[in-house]
């Protein structure tokens, strides 16, 4: 573990702005058990988006959800925009692994939630949430439950409940981990033509190192536990303007899920 | 690039043929099994194992059952008494009961406090107080109510609890970071997840509320279908006897069933993810 390779300077200091995430020896420790996170530094700048891989159980969701404001910290220092992680913020959307839709509401009325809670009232929410779903290929489907949604369509309908606050930022935890590989990729691909009109920053945790590289500027790879971050990657393909299939054929996407991939592996082995 | 998505995803289940065919079919099965209880009930006293005396005849019953609706000793009088009873009882008893199981669920320090007073309530054969209540209100409408109060009031306690405390990581966590404030949670979250199962504990109360009443008409009433139901095996008039309960039976179903009708669309989630679980 002491061959840290970090191939950019990890607070990200390249404009002028204050890291939209900055964390710095971020640790959790629990009482008779290994430790889980042994000091996390990262930077992440506004509008960057950045995804987070590593072996499962390195606590990288945990990290995550400190993030979100969810889950207290034992150690360390954690901003969010300046000020320490708080849960509910008006400016970030937080969408889980599972799409947790509330089974007595139809989509237009899971993806309203969010509205609701901040008090839009009934006509502008329900102009949004009908918007929001039409972007995601749901404006057929409004008035189902999610009982009667396929997996796919069920992650999209939460997909539009977590841009319908039109969040600067975007948290989500594996949020295609459930999918088969084929919807998991055209999820992506949606999720992609979505960001285009997304200025703000997305912090992404996943398993799956293809969708770290297609949707982040940067990859930050986690240790296994006691987890630290052991290596980050600038991705540089221009994500934003391409496709995914142009993505994946470029060879300097293979290269970097080699890399990746080794870094993952090599952990493993540990 | 243009993302294009086809929803051709399961609907709620609309009736196909096969299954039109399949629910006539399970109804021919039903009335063949009443038909064969009719056969064994009758053959029973044709053989000789029972006296009819004692267990009347299917067509004694069927005949009986059609004079009880009209004449001089028609059985509307008591049926609308019990159903008097089971009504206010109901309601009385079914609107504690969820008003205290809410009470509980917002404060865990008495939800501590009396569960164990609970559990010992509820363990108690609520019939046995039936002689109580005839001492306290008397032989009228009252201490049938109470009978039938002390029954659901319990039921209907321990549903709502149980449906207001299901534990639920995901919806906790989506309700924390929508930023949802306690109120907010409860009712857009904790509420309607409890409903199925506080409209089950009241599907389940209206039976025990019809058995109250009857119950508390047995032990001691000047009306009602218990009253009647005593009055008629001390004859030996099983066929009527049998012809009440009947009827008893089906009024049971019918209120069953409008209640069904007017919760389904607030349970209607609920029937579709178990459906498809």
């Amino acid at each position: 573990m002491n061959a840290m390779t970090i191939p950019t300077d990890f607070r990200g200091n390249k404009g002028t702005m204050p890291p939209a995430i900055l964390a710095e020896q971020v640790s959790l420790r629990v009482g008779g058990a290994k430790d889980i996170l042994a000091g996390i530094d990262l930077a992440v700048r506004d509008g960057e988006f950045v995804a987070i891989v590593g072996p499962s159980g390195c606590g990288k969701t945990t990290f995550l959800n400190m993030v979100a404001g969810l889950q207290p910290f034992t150690s360390g220092c954690l901003t969010v925009a300046g000020s320490s992680p708080k849960a509910g913020r008006r400016d970030s959307a937080y969408a889980l692994a599972r799409d947790a839709l509330l089974p007595w509401r139809d989509a237009l009325g899971n993806v309203e939630l969010a509205l609701q809670v901040r008090g839009v009232d009934k006509d502008e929410r329900r102009r949004k949430a009908t918007e929001a779903l039409a972007k995601v290929g749901l404006a057929d489907a409004l008035h189902r439950h999610p009982a009667q949604l396929s997996q796919g369509m069920r992650q999209r309908v939460a997909l539009a409940r977590t841009l319908v606050t039109e969040p600067r930022f975007l948290i989500l935890d594996e949020p295609f981990a459930a999918l088969d590989a084929q919807t998991r990729i055209r999820m992506q691909e949606l999720l992609l033509s979505l960001l285009k009109q997304f200025s703000g920053t997305m912090l992404i945790v996943t398993h799956d190192i293809a969708e770290a590289i297609t949707l982040a500027d940067r990859v930050v790879v986690f240790g296994p536990r006691p987890s630290r971050v052991t290596a980050i990657y600038e991705v540089g393909l221009g994500a934003r303007e391409r496709n995914i299939g142009e993505l994946r054929a470029d060879p300097q996407f293979s290269r970097l899920f080699e890399a990746i991939w080794n870094d993952i592996e090599k952990d493993f082995e540990l | 690039m243009s993302t294009s998505f086809t929803n051709t995803e399961p609907g709620f289940r609309s009736m196909s043929g096969m299954q039109r065919r399949s629910a006539a079919r399970i109804w021919i099965i039903r009335v063949l099994l009443v038909g064969l209880f009719a056969g064994a009930w009758k053959l029973a006293s044709v053989l000789g194992f029972f006296n009819p005396i004692f267990i009347g005849t299917p067509e004694g019953t069927f005949q009986a059952f059609f004079d009880q609706l009209h004449g001089p000793s028609n059985v509307w009088k008591d049926i609308w008494y019990t159903s008097v009873e089971t009504i206010i009882g109901f309601v009385i008893g079914s609107g504690a009961g969820i008003l205290a199981g809410v009470i509980l669920f917002r404060s865990a320090a008495l939800r501590e406090a009396v569960a164990p007073l609970v559990v010992a309530a509820n363990s108690l054969p609520r019939v046995a107080l039936a002689p109580l209540f005839v001492l306290w209100f008397g032989l009228g409408i009252t201490g049938k109510v109470a009978l039938i109060v002390s029954l659901v009031f319990f039921v209907m306690l321990t549903t709502t609890l149980a449906g207001l405390t299901q534990p639920n990581r995901d919806h906790e966590f989506l309700a924390r970071s929508i930023g949802a404030d306690k109120r907010q949670h409860i009712l857009y979250f904790i509420f309607p997840a409890a409903v199925p199962t506080i409209v089950a504990g009241l599907e389940l109360s209206l039976t025990y509320s019809f058995l109250g009443a009857v119950a508390g008409e047995i032990v001691g009433g000047s009306f009602g279908v218990g009253v009647r139901l005593t009055a008629l095996a001390n004859a030996f008039e099983i066929n009527r006897f049998m012809a009440l309960l009947v009827l008893l039976v089906i009024i049971a179903t019918i209120a069953v069933q409008i209640m069904r009708y007017f919760t389904a669309g607030l349970t209607r989630w609920h029937a579709a993810e178990r459906g498809n679980g």
